[in-house]
């Protein structure tokens, strides 16, 4: 620490380089918290799904029948089976649109690993059939309560003529990550079924939990091979990769963003290893007064990469700080509103700072190490 | 001035090579940003060339009023008969007329590369449709007969995804279809396609209504006479739009947000850029700064200093620019972009547009500018008697 000052005023030899590559660094690493943040935030959101949770649909979006249930508990390995079938509807106006799922099979939801929900409100659930369990972020949007009487209008007309549904709030859920995006509306699948016209007794999606996600392959050939020539041939996959294959439709992520981060390294480490190179070069005198003076080869070497790991990690630690707030600007525009943002993202960046400058100084360190007192205070 | 800015620019180039280091940092670093910048960009601008490669200017869409696309779209088929029947329409060569009623679904297959699930649009057309949309072209096999389970397959979704070569079988609906045919489609939107007979697959699927109907116009300017026909039956509720206006809505929200993702990054890395070409030039200056203030004492005005640093520069620039466009060609040129597209998935072909290549060069010749800018005014402005004493 003694040797902070040394550091430091060698930073300062060539006072408009010095500033001109901390910004550059600084921008660079501005870049790689947006982009590196987009690309672990959508990771956290895949990875929030359980690892054995396996989803059944119909290669051909047509409804599945709800006799598969009894078929698909056979499976081996299956743990669980529930059965979804999402409704679409308002409250209250049209513009305020609630996602409705009917679910039934297994549906203990406090045994759930991604939300919290107090076990006697997922009781309380499944025993009344008129039951909802709501997101609490759902909830609070529109001041519901438990215990309150919600009715919600579909668009598909119901048996008897209406499109009221009345739902009874018995059980709010929060999600385990701490985020505020608990928006989902389940009802039981029976009560739903009974009140629909149009493709009764059918379900959207099963969802499968395997007793243990090493199974998740094999219970996946299972169900595609048992009804591939049942009629309602399926496609399983994983609910991560389900989620996943999601996103990367669209556009690949994670290739987009690796490759634009490796690239702005690259090009910026051209220009660091240049200026470290440049500014030793025009201080050979000075290092070699350093080593006349008694500092050893070693510490020479020493403060060298000092420098630079100063430098980087103070552009860095400004260009990273700097992401921090853009990040949710930069998500929200891509459509992503509500982003987990963990700080292991900064912590990489300066990781990733102090790897880049190792690599800036090791020819002007090594050379620097290397330098004959004699020879250099000569050539002056 | 002129005579004088091109004797100092032919000085600094000739010694060049003595400021390797700081050259190329600024060839690299421009070369990554138009790099980057270009690949996104091609991205966006290729996707829209895909789409908007399957409209031809004289084919018209009929949709129900207010659709967002053709999914949402229902049309009963008195409401079909009677478009079939507007002013307007062309006719085939039998006399027959040249509308396409068509219904749209979509299918899950696998894809070759990495086995994962993607939904592809198979849409149900009447025989006419191959006679109307002369673009496609069958390559291998033959057409689907009317009435039968039988499907072409566009060439790029053959390519990329398992099980579509011809006498295949897909298990769809209740039904064993096969496939008969691969077609292509001057590489546009409806390669991404599967086709197959419209009454065959609206049986197969319980639809009653149709998605949309595209007709051919007798010409261009017969749109307005078609439009007002439909538009103005009380019996009808539509909403009539020229092919091309149709196909750009459909692709112009993903192709915004891929060329917005471009310009943002483009602008951030653009800064890191200057910052770097302005180190670049400042080192170049000091580097050089005796035999600049040489030239200066010989006479060499201060603006011809200016020019010469500018120029360099420049021209550095230029060369980093050009090689990011060389490396972008070479390893994305011909690569295939999938994303998925109002309904299913759509591989879009990658290729490099001379508008968007000059695009890239005038941004690197800016930020060169903006970074030269401050180096040159001080090259320009060093008091001379001070620096030939410092060395």
């Amino acid at each position: 620490m003694k040797y902070l000052p040394l550091v430091w005023a060698g930073l300062w030899r060539k006072p408009v380089s010095a500033v001109l590559t901390g910004l550059s660094i600084s921008v660079a690493f501005m870049l790689f918290g947006c982009l590196h943040g987009i690309a672990v935030g959508i990771d956290a959101i895949v990875d929030r799904i359980s690892e054995n949770r396996i989803r059944v649909q119909s290669n051909s979006q047509e409804p599945l029948p709800v006799s598969m249930y009894r078929e698909l508990k056979q499976i081996p390995h299956v743990d669980s089976v529930t059965l979804v079938a999402f409704f679409g509807t308002y409250f209250q106006n049209m513009k305020n649109r609630v996602g409705s799922a009917a679910i039934g099979g297994d549906i203990s939801l406090h045994t759930r690993s991604d939300i919290v929900i107090p076990k006697e409100q997922s009781l309380a659930f499944m025993k009344l059939r008129t039951g909802a369990v709501v997101g609490g972020t759902l909830a609070r949007n529109n001041g519901w309560k438990l215990g309150d009487r919600v009715p919600l209008t579909s668009w598909a007309m119901k048996s008897d003529g209406t499109n009221t549904w009345l739902f009874d709030i018995v059980g709010i859920y929060e999600r385990n990550d701490g985020s505020d995006t608990a928006w989902e509306f389940w009802v039981h699948y029976d009560y739903f079924n009974e009140g629909r016209v149009e493709n009764r007794d059918t379900v959207h999606s099963y969802l499968l939990r395997s007793t243990d996600a090493k199974y998740n392959d094999q219970v996946i050939e299972d169900v595609d091979a048992r009804f591939v020539n049942s009629g309602f041939p399926t496609v399983t996959q994983s609910d991560r990769e389900w989620q996943n294959a999601g996103f990367k439709r669209t556009v690949d992520v994670h290739l987009i963003v690796n490759t634009i981060i490796v690239a702005s390294l690259f090009a910026l480490l051209f220009l660091t290893t240049n200026t470290m190179m440049q500014s030793f070069r025009s201080r050979t005198a000075e290092l070699a007064v350093l080593k006349s003076l008694g500092y050893s080869d070693n510490t020479v070497l020493a403060i060298v990469i000092a420098e630079a790991v100063t430098l980087y990690v103070l552009g860095a630690v400004c260009g990273l700080a700097l992401a921090r707030p853009l990040l949710p600007l930069f998500a929200g525009s891509l459509g992503f509103n509500s982003l987990p943002t963990p700080l292991s993202v900064s912590l990489t960046g300066l990781a990733v700072a102090v790897a880049a400058a190792l690599l800036s100084a090791a020819i002007p360190a090594m050379r620097a190490k290397r330098l004959s007192v004699v020879t250099a205070l000569a050539r002056r | 001035m002129l005579k004088q800015t091109r004797t100092l620019t032919a000085l600094g180039l000739s010694s060049l090579t003595q400021r390797l280091g700081s050259s190329l940092v600024v060839v690299i670093g421009m070369a990554g940003v138009v790099g980057i910048f270009l690949a996104v960009l091609m991205m966006s601008t290729s996707l829209r060339h895909t789409v908007e490669g399957a409209a031809d200017p004289k084919r018209a869409i009929v949709m129900s009023k207010n659709a967002e696309s053709e999914g949402a779209s229902f049309l009963q088929p008195a409401e079909v008969a009677t478009i079939q029947n507007a002013p307007g329409i062309a006719r085939s060569a039998e006399g027959v007329a040249l509308a396409s009623a068509e219904t749209f679904a979509t299918v899950g297959l696998r894809k070759r590369s990495d086995r994962t699930r993607g939904e592809i649009v198979i849409r149900g057309v009447p025989p006419i449709a191959l006679v109307m949309r002369k673009e496609v072209k069958i390559v291998s096999g033959r057409a689907m007969e009317p009435g039968l389970h039988e499907m072409i397959v566009g060439r790029s979704v053959q390519r990329e995804y398992e099980g579509l070569e011809v006498g295949a079988k897909v298990f769809l609906r209740g039904a064993l279809w096969t496939v008969v045919g691969v077609f292509e489609a001057d590489g546009s939107l409806r390669e991404s396609e599967i086709w197959a007979d419209a009454t065959t697959l609206m049986s197969a699927f319980k639809r009653t209504s149709f998605n949309a109907v595209t007709v051919e116009l007798s010409s261009p300017s017969a749109f307005t006479a078609f439009r007002d026909s439909l538009t103005s039956n009380p019996a009808l509720t539509v909403e009539v739009l020229r092919e091309i206006t149709y196909l750009e809505r459909q692709s112009k929200e993903l192709s915004t947000l891929l060329s917005m993702i471009a310009y943002l990054v483009g602008a951030i890395m653009s800064l890191g850029a200057v910052f770097g070409a302005a180190n670049s030039m400042y080192s170049a200056v000091s580097a050089r700064s005796v035999e600049i203030a040489t030239l200066r004492a010989l006479g060499f005005g201060p603006a011809s200093v200016v020019g010469a640093v500018m120029v360099e520069a420049l021209l550095l620039a230029v060369v980093g620019a050009a090689l990011g466009v060389l490396c972008v060609w070479l390893i994305m040129s011909g690569q295939t972009f999938d994303t998925r597209l109002s309904g299913g998935q759509v591989a879009a072909q990658l290729q490099l547009s001379s508008s968007i290549v000059v695009g890239g060069l005038s941004g690197a010749c800016l930020i060169a500018l903006l970074g030269g800018l401050f180096p040159a005014l001080r090259a320009a402005r060093q008091p001379i008697v001070a620096a030939l004493r410092e060395h």
